[in-house]
């Protein structure tokens, strides 16, 4: 008992207690009642699909497919939404400066509602992947499908859900919520498809090279996103370039939210 | 310690393109559910036709939007792609022909104001060089569109502007710098080789120039390659089914094919043999290697006559 009051009273950080916060609003929002209403559409034509016997591998492998789609890009839509608006709406509303009154620096407010977001993003994605899994769960993994790529795809896609929190979070403190969810929301869904087409357009020439390079710089979440890799039967990516592509979107992550810290506190309100 | 984390972080950012760049998650084979037959068994699933529309990639629907344009707007079915059973006794349109439309009058009104003709007419093609900025921006959206770059190419190709094979090439090597291992597109280059040559030949219908000599040792090249980087991917059987699996089958054999005929037309006959018959202990019988080993039998064993014998 005692332990427990000791532990109850141990201060918690103020990013932590920040992110409760935003994580109490984020489960009293009804917005996101849709995505579970969404999730479970697809969730009742799938297990009716099983009932009435649809069971044949093609049909089962695109299912599957887009269940891990739809988990994906909800979860995504959550974190777009929940981040282009966090601090904007606390700054229209007025109840941002109560909280900054207190002892917390806005770095770590920042930190704090990241956290919230990108944890929120990554519980909806365990739970509608899981959902998933177990809709299809005596045909999951289908022959030719590596779960060693699953868990892959899931870590990468995890950290893709943390890089575009970070990404929304600081184009929201720099520009007018809707181009912020706008250019966040173009880069995550048709970035890469954009960006080839732009090194397309730049050929051989001289300029390629750099162009290239300097392309990379820009968040590839195709790159990201290996749900498609894993349905269609291919193997796991070798460890080099699962680490490589990780390394890279934590990375990313850090210097994004860096800039929205000094964005934020630079920031007049 | 927070900056000099910071420091190393961006450091570390800086140099990532050197790793990441070369890095496509995207470029694989893939294993389950492309096949025609897994096509077929996939469309008995009323929930699986029902979701497989999402599934349509944005590439996928311009390839739609070519082939539909080929006919003049009308949408048939099944598609083009499907070319053993694309013939006027089967295919149907996607608006129902008046005799088997039950809809009466409303059925009329559609046929009326959208793109309809009667299927039996359904071969009326346009000559399809309007559908090259398709072709163009789907091999931009997506580079490893391989049968973006293959039709764009014959189109190209085929198109009889006087400069069409320059620019089909340039194309096609746009796709082979993206693609560097696809068989298919080194096939591409075969054709194109092909194509140019009977354009010499009908230039020049008795000689043989340099020009022609050169383009046969490329194309001979470019076979080989196809036949190397196409066992490199095949499975053990070929691949199997209609639709894309058929094409990489027929680049495939089509890319053996022609290494044997510019090793002939070369006058490496001995050398054509050999490999006719090295081919087809390692992939199975082909009724064209079979024929042609009879043939360069047949040749090697008479006695040398007149011009083949020096050239041989």
């Amino acid at each position: 008992m005692g332990a427990a009051n000791a532990a109850s009273d141990h201060p918690r950080s103020p990013a932590n207690l920040i992110a409760r916060t935003v994580w109490l609003e984020i489960s009293r929002r009804e917005e996101y009642f849709a995505l579970l209403i969404l999730m479970g559409l697809y969730l009742v034509f799938a297990i009716g699909a099983r009932l009435v016997g649809n069971t044949q591998p093609e049909a089962v492998a695109l299912m599957l497919n887009m269940g891990l789609w739809f988990s994906a890009t909800l979860s995504a839509l959550l974190t777009l939404v929940t981040s282009v608006r966090l601090i904007p709406a606390e700054i229209e509303a007025r109840t941002l400066y109560p909280l900054l009154a207190k002892p917390v620096t806005r770095g770590e407010v920042v930190l704090g509602k990241f956290l919230a977001v990108s944890s929120a993003g990554c519980l909806c994605l365990l739970v509608f992947t899981a959902l998933t899994s177990l809709t299809w769960a005596a045909e999951f993994p289908m022959p030719g499908q590596d779960m060693l790529l699953f868990a892959q795809a899931f870590i990468l896609q995890a950290a893709a859900l943390a890089l575009l929190g970070s990404l929304a979070m600081l184009l929201s403190l720099l520009a007018p919520k809707a181009p912020a969810m706008l250019v966040a929301g173009f880069l995550y869904f048709a970035g890469t498809s954009a960006l080839n087409v732009l090194r397309s357009a730049v050929g051989s020439s001289s300029l390629a090279s750099g162009i290239d390079w300097t392309l990379n710089y820009i968040p590839h979440f195709s790159k990201l996103c290996l749900f498609q890799r894993f349905t269609d039967g291919a193997s796991a990516l070798p460890w080099s370039d699962f680490g490589a592509l990780l390394l890279h979107a934590l990375l990313t992550t850090f210097l994004l939210l860096t800039l929205a810290a000094r964005a934020f506190e630079r920031r007049v309100i | 310690m927070n900056r000099s984390l910071t420091v190393a972080a961006l450091i570390t950012y800086i140099l990532s393109p050197a790793w990441v760049r070369n890095i496509d998650p995207g470029d694989y084979e893939p294993e389950i559910g492309y096949s025609s037959e897994a096509q077929s068994s996939r469309n008995t699933s009323a929930v699986a036709r029902l979701f497989g529309e999402f599934r349509t990639s944005m590439s996928d629907i311009m390839f739609l939007k070519t082939e539909r344009y080929l006919h003049s707007g009308i949408a048939y079915q099944p598609h083009i792609q499907d070319e053993k059973t694309f013939n006027a006794k089967d295919v149907g349109t996607l608006i129902r022909p008046p005799d088997q439309d039950w809809r009466g009058f409303i059925g009329d009104i559609e046929r009326s104001i959208k793109p309809w003709l009667d299927p039996k007419t359904h071969a009326q093609h346009t000559r399809g060089a309007e559908l090259l900025p398709w072709f163009r921006l789907m091999t931009l959206v997506n580079p490893h569109r391989i049968r973006g770059y293959r039709i764009g190419t014959f189109i190209l190709m085929t198109s009889g502007d006087a400069d069409s094979t320059r620019q089909a090439r340039e194309f096609l090597m746009e796709g082979i710098r993206n693609n560097p291992k696809s068989h298919e597109l080194q096939f591409m280059v075969v054709r194109l080789i092909q194509h140019d040559l009977m354009d010499l030949q009908r230039e020049k219908p008795n000689g043989s120039d340099e020009k022609s000599l050169a383009l046969l040792k490329e194309g001979l090249e470019y076979a080989r390659r196809g036949v190397e980087f196409g066992a490199e991917a095949r499975p053990r059987g070929g691949w199997q089914g209609k639709g894309r699996p058929a094409e990489m089958e027929d680049s495939f054999i089509g890319c053996m094919h022609y290494e044997i005929f510019f090793l002939r037309r070369l006058g490496r006959n001995e050398e054509a043999l050999s490999r006719a018959r090295d081919l087809e202990e390692k992939y199975g019988p082909d009724p064209i290697l079979q024929t042609e080993i009879q043939e360069l039998e047949a040749e090697l064993k008479a006695p040398p006559q007149g011009e083949k014998a020096s050239s041989g």
